[in-house]
């Protein structure tokens, strides 16, 4: 080989050889202090424009200042919760795919059949920020005005004699356990009628085909309550800071009702992508911009970071699943 | 008229440059989005919906609604070019447009798809600006038992959508149903014929489903024509590029029943646009002095069900801006878009912003010119797209369907839906079973069950509910009427036979 070749061989090798070396320290800092490299998918486990969706996405716009590549949120409802869940718990736990969640996803659906999984050990918990309201609501001409009175008609009237509105099986959803809850305490029954939305639930108690609406507090809800209505008899869990008046169940029946709403990825996340979305949505929350749009869609923003969310999450666990067992056997009596 | 003056003055709110640029723009998005199948305008509203926190409310509503209903003039595009439905509500438009295409009527077709579209249109926003309060308390008394006997009518005018043996008909519907029924039960919660799949915990989705039976079976119908008899899939000769007289004769009184039938029929929560289309293509059939020639190219059959479903979006509006109940996942994505701006739509929403809802009815009228201005110079194009060798068209179109499909949910598995019935819809062809039927009774059944469930558990398992009540009851004995007189016509045609 003529010396001209042999120089430029070396050469182009060593060359060769300084960039892999850069690189792969580059490699080793880059893990760490260089998330997010590219934009972070955020999965909505349900449609478009529903309360959990407007908020999500109001808290990614706020959250994304706070980060050098942005959280894109995309809609995957479907399969009853388990595909969104699925989609978050198969995803690579390299911090680029994370979801929102309730109870659903995380304490009702495990204890089904069908959901492949049984527990949160393929989850990491990232992050909580609300709670849901849900009123326990009838019409204004109905004759109960106070949670007390319905309690005291339904003893006694026969079993099931008030029909109540919601958006899912029971079994499924948190308010339906913790409706069932006050149902043993108090010893009467509801008979639960499920509906595809929580606009058929809104409007089959606008149109007098239903007794009580059980579901989420929406702007459309509470335009009715303040027009007078609608009346609001109780809420299960937090109250609406303007109706003090209103009693809580979680207060009245002193049990702790699983509402929440939070933000999860795959299992092993590393520590530093859990710190930084930690800490970066923890920023996001005091952004006033979302706090009013949570304030519009009658969102109390509630944050409680990983290690206390996942331990709340472990204490529900077993509740959830007595409580499923209890209404499985009750369906199968009938 | 107190109505016209409030009309004028949501005329003088969107008469800026802005605000014109915004329909435009929104309304031709919307058409192309139509066009492409399985795309919708609930993702691509979805995606839109960050622009709209920027502009005022006025605006961003305008955009949004725009998208919508521009869609649903688009979406008979496929249906009647190349079999495929862009949505459930644009299957029945495949049943004549697509054999007037073949019979190198594309153009007739399309231009009374866009036309009727805008008659319905317009005559949907008229419904819309005076009669919004006074349906809206109607739309409210339509509880489970009013639904039960909805559906009850729309299965009564099931067969009407077949054009060959009704046996097979009865029996794909039922097939249908089972298919409809797939998922997780609403009110118990446990998974029916789901087969393990965890995809299939939601059920079926409709528009791969109907693209797979309608579009993907098509063109491998077609591949193997043209293979085998080397016989060209469209007619080389395009007749006309647009309705000739006969057409218009043809088609002025189904557009306007369809318009009439979609408005009322789209008020109702829940499967508004694909009932009134499915609907007006049973009546026009059943009230056409030559029925036979049904599923074979007849222009009533376009113009009937595109007016429906184009005079159903309007009517779907009625439930949101009135009550604040959306009645579909589009009122759901503009109800949050308004949320967003603290406004709530609702009983307060028409006194304490009238700019908004005339802002938005005056939108409508212009954007619904412009549609037709948008839609009748392509008709040129998409015919000539025919022209096209099918061995070039049909990679084009498959790759279409595949990107449409995904894009709904994002979720491959749906892919999977839309070829599995691509190959079960070209099967069904062979034997002659039709694939109309099926997905009516795959929209209808589970909406029917559930209703009858829920209608149950509020009587307390009495069936007494769907006689005691009013609406159903009247509901129930439309579709006895309909059932008695097929049952006349047939004992009038056997005797007519006998005597001769």
């Amino acid at each position: 080989m003529k010396k001209k070749t042999k120089v430029c061989l070396v050469a182009t090798m060593m060359f060769g050889i300084c960039l892999l070396m850069l690189n792969s320290t580059d490699l080793v800092r880059a893990k760490d202090s260089d998330y997010p490299k590219k934009s972070i998918k955020y999965i909505i486990p349900f449609g478009a424009g529903g309360t959990t969706d407007v908020t999500s996405r109001a808290l990614i716009k706020a959250t994304n200042k706070y980060l050098v590549e942005p959280i894109i949120a995309i809609n995957k409802p479907g399969g009853g919760g388990v595909t969104p869940a699925l989609a978050v718990m198969n995803a690579k736990p390299d911090g680029y795919t994370i979801g929102a969640f309730s109870s659903t996803h995380s304490l009702m659906l495990p204890n089904t059949d069908e959901c492949p999984y049984k527990d949160l050990s393929g989850f990491s918990i990232i992050v909580r920020y609300g709670k849901y309201l849900w009123p326990v609501v009838v019409r204004s001409d109905s004759p109960w005005k106070t949670w007390e009175e319905l309690v005291a008609w339904a003893k006694k009237n026969p079993k099931g004699a008030i029909k109540l509105g919601c958006t899912s099986n029971r079994a499924r959803s948190p308010v339906g356990h913790s409706i069932f809850t006050v149902e043993r305490h108090e010893d009467f029954e509801f008979t639960f009628v499920a509906f595809k939305s929580t606009g058929k639930v809104l409007s089959a108690l606008l149109g007098n085909h239903i007794d009580v609406y059980a579901v989420s507090t929406t702007p459309s809800l509470m335009e009715y309550v303040k027009e007078g209505t609608l009346r609001i008899l109780a809420y299960i869990d937090v109250r609406n800071p303007e109706h003090k008046h209103i009693p809580s169940f979680r207060e009245v029946y002193e049990f702790k009702p699983t509402n929440f709403v939070g933000i999860w990825g795959p299992k092993d996340l590393p520590n530093h992508v859990l710190e930084k979305l930690g800490c970066a949505f923890a920023k996001g929350m005091h952004d006033p911009e979302f706090q009013k749009t949570m304030d519009r869609l009658y969102m109390p923003v509630s944050y409680l970071g990983r290690s206390e969310f996942r331990e709340d999450l472990n204490e529900f666990f077993p509740f959830v699943s007595k409580t499923m067992k209890l209404l499985k056997a009750k369906a199968k009596i009938k | 008229m107190e109505s016209l003056d409030l009309l004028l003055f949501g005329f003088s709110e969107i008469v800026t440059i802005e605000r014109i640029i915004i329909v435009f723009l929104s309304v031709f998005i919307g058409t192309m989005i139509g066009v492409l199948p399985g795309l919708g305008p609930v993702a691509t509203m979805s995606l839109l919906l960050p622009f709209t926190y920027n502009t005022s409310l006025l605006s961003g509503m305008i955009m949004l609604s725009g998208i919508y209903y521009g869609a649903s003039y688009g979406g008979s595009t496929t249906s009647i070019l190349v079999n495929i439905p862009g949505e459930a509500s644009s299957v029945v438009t495949c049943l004549d447009g697509y054999q007037m295409a073949r019979q190198g009527r594309a153009g007739p077709a399309l231009g009374i798809a866009a036309i009727g579209s805008f008659i319905a249109g317009t005559m949907g926003l008229i419904g819309l600006m005076f009669l919004a309060p006074p349906l809206a308390s109607i739309a409210l008394k339509f509880g489970p038992p009013e639904y039960v006997s909805v559906m009850c009518t729309g299965f009564v005018l099931l067969t009407y959508l077949a054009s060959g043996s009704t046996i097979r008909a009865l029996m794909i519907a039922i097939v249908g149903i089972m298919l409809g029924c797939a998922g997780l039960d609403l009110e118990t919660g446990l998974p029916r014929f789901t087969l393990g799949i965890t995809d299939l915990l939601g059920g079926i989705e409709i528009a791969p489903f109907a693209m797979g039976l309608f579009g993907i079976s098509e063109v491998l119908i077609n591949i193997e024509e043209v293979l085998k008899e080397k016989r060209s899939v469209f007619s080389a000769k395009i007749k006309n590029l647009l309705p000739n007289l006969q057409d218009w004769h043809d088609s002025l009184v189904p557009i306007i029943r369809g318009s009439v039938l979609g408005f009322f029929v789209g008020i109702l929560p829940g499967g508004g646009a694909v009932v009134s289309s499915f609907s007006s293509y049973a009546i026009e059939k059943k009230m056409s002095k030559h029925p036979e020639r049904f599923g074979k190219g007849a222009i009533e059959g376009v113009a009937g069900p595109e007016s429906a479903n184009n005079s159903a979006t309007a009517g779907a509006f009625i439930p949101l801006l009135t009550l604040g109940i959306p009645s579909n996942a589009v009122m759901a994505l503009l109800l949050g878009g308004l949320m967003i701006h603290g406004v709530t739509p609702g009983p307060r929403f028409l006194p304490e912003h009238p700019d908004i809802f005339w802002g938005l009815i005056a939108s409508m009228y212009v954007g619904n010119i412009f549609l037709l201005v948008i839609n009748l110079p392509l008709i040129g194009i998409w015919v000539h797209l025919l022209q096209v060798p099918y061995k070039l068209l049909f990679p084009l179109i498959l790759i279409f369907c595949l990107i449409g499909c995904y894009s709904i949910n994002n979720n491959t598995f749906d892919i999977g839906v839309m070829l599995f019935f691509g190959a079960i819809g070209y099967l069904m062809r062979k034997y002659k079973f039709e694939g109309a039927p099926m997905i009516l009774a795959f929209v209808l059944g589970p909406m029917f069950e559930t209703s009858l469930r829920q209608s149950l558990l509020l009587s307390d398992g009495s069936f007494l509910i769907f006689l005691t009540r009013p609406i159903a009851a009247a509901g129930i004995i439309v579709s006895i009427l309909i059932l008695l007189s097929s049952v006349i016509t047939f004992i009038r045609k056997r005797k007519g036979v006998i005597e001769k």
